[in-house]
């Protein structure tokens, strides 16, 4: 959950600020991969669900693990979840609240139409 | 002043992209929304002009496009059409299931809203708008479920079986679809697998399972992906079903005497019962290819 020091920001301002700071990083170290596959993760999040989406990045490897681990850090700030992928793939399969999963998808479509905002920006 | 009134089903039989412009949220090319509700609709104005942009493949005759459309906006003409399209609402949207393929997906409200419309449109509605929790699907369909469940996309609900929801299903799929034989198997689907959801878990497939499709732009010389054009489009998936309400009025073009309004609907729910035509944008892609079935009094 968010910690007290932010508690002043809107809710999309800390995801902005989140998603900027994980945007330069990103686009630093992987600089238009970075930009194109946050720009296609929510579309491929709604198409096939999250937890398949984190297990095909973790599966690919490389700069896709980057991207994944940028959101696992935001969810486990925001949701609780697992920062960790087989601790967060472990939760998520054994939740039985399908409202709970839902809103944590909802989540990172919220903190992720930031990031695919943002990471062309930082490319500027 | 608009005396007859009637509602126009639209069925998409391809995907169909009536687009809502640039946006910064997580599709770059969303499709159209309602504001308080979230459900994809089809704009009044988007349709009264793909009307009038197809209404000579309709059948529709060229002296009546003016009187009952409205003047084209460079005729230097000024008058009112004597036809009005309000703007499409979701009345089922269909979901991905386990079993059967796909569902039928719709809930109180939409129901409720629906009802509300047809009635506005004259039609005595013989069903009520059932209850139902969150977490809990109302299905009349058993083979649907498994073990009392019943699996969308990633989700299971509670299934519970209601015969009466065949009412719904039958009369929605007597109206929307016209009867002829290549449309039969969906007026029965519609009839049979037609699944009341709570309005919140509803919601969560409106926003969450449209069609979604990435483009990218081909380099002429390498005949690969060129490295920027990539962006997102939002389609409503085919076999959604909205409704629209339609009235008329007499003709108002000034010149000789008018026609009356019961003149102008006949004319337009003969041209749309039953029709097929295309809304929307993305033509050339096969977007946008909607049946209408007329509903009156």
């Amino acid at each position: 959950m968010s910690s007290p020091s932010t508690s002043r920001l809107t809710l999309e301002q800390q995801r902005a600020a989140h998603a900027w700071s994980k945007a330069s990083e990103g686009v630093a170290r992987h600089p238009k991969d970075y930009v194109n596959d946050a720009k296609g993760l929510p579309a491929l999040i709604m198409n096939s669900g999250l937890m398949q989406v984190m297990a095909f990045l973790h599966g690919k490897g490389g700069r896709h693990v980057t991207l994944a681990n940028h959101l696992l850090e935001w969810l486990h700030q925001r949701m609780d979840t697992p920062k960790d992928f087989s601790a967060f793939m472990t939760h998520l399969a054994a939740m039985e609240d399908a409202r709970q999963f839902q809103a944590i998808t909802t989540e990172a479509l919220a903190w992720l139409k930031w990031l695919r905002q943002l990471a062309p920006a930082v490319e500027q | 002043m608009f005396e007859q009134q009637a509602a126009v089903f639209f069925y998409a039989l391809s995907p169909v992209h009536m687009g809502a412009g640039t946006a910064s949220g997580v599709i770059d090319n969303p499709i159209q929304r309602e504001r308080h509700t979230g459900h994809p609709s089809l704009a009044g104005s988007g349709l009264k002009g793909a009307v009038r942009h197809g209404w000579k493949s309709l059948g529709g005759a060229d002296d009546l496009i003016d009187p009952l459309l409205g003047p084209a906006s460079n005729s230097g003409e000024l008058h009112a059409g004597a036809v009005s399209f309000g703007d499409a609402q979701l009345v089922a949207f269909p979901v991905r299931c386990l079993r059967e393929s796909f569902v039928y997906a719709t809930s109180p409200q939409t129901l409720a809203r629906t009802a509300r419309m047809l009635k506005h449109a004259g039609h005595a509605v013989d069903w009520q708008v059932p209850e139902v929790a969150e977490g809990q699907a109302l299905v009349f369909n058993e083979q649907l479920t498994s073990d009392g469940k019943l699996a969308l996309e990633a989700y299971e609900y509670t299934a519970e079986t209601r015969s009466e929801l065949s009412d719904v299903g039958r009369s929605l799929a007597t109206l929307a679809l016209p009867d002829k034989p290549e449309y039969r198997f969906f007026a029965d689907k519609l009839a049979r697998d037609l699944v009341v959801l709570n309005d919140t878990d509803f919601a969560w497939f409106c926003d969450h399972a449209t069609l979604v499709e990435p483009h990218v732009r081909i380099d002429e010389k390498t005949g690969a992906a060129a490295k920027t054009g990539l962006f997102y489009t939002e389609n409503l998936p085919p076999e959604a079903l909205l409704l629209a309400p339609l009235t008329a009025s007499q003709t108002r073009t000034g010149k000789g005497e008018p026609d009356p309004a019961a003149f102008v609907m006949d004319k337009m729910a003969n041209l749309l019962h039953g029709a097929v035509f295309q809304v929307g944008g993305d033509a050339t892609t096969g977007r946008g290819l909607v049946l209408t079935n007329v509903v009156r009094g």
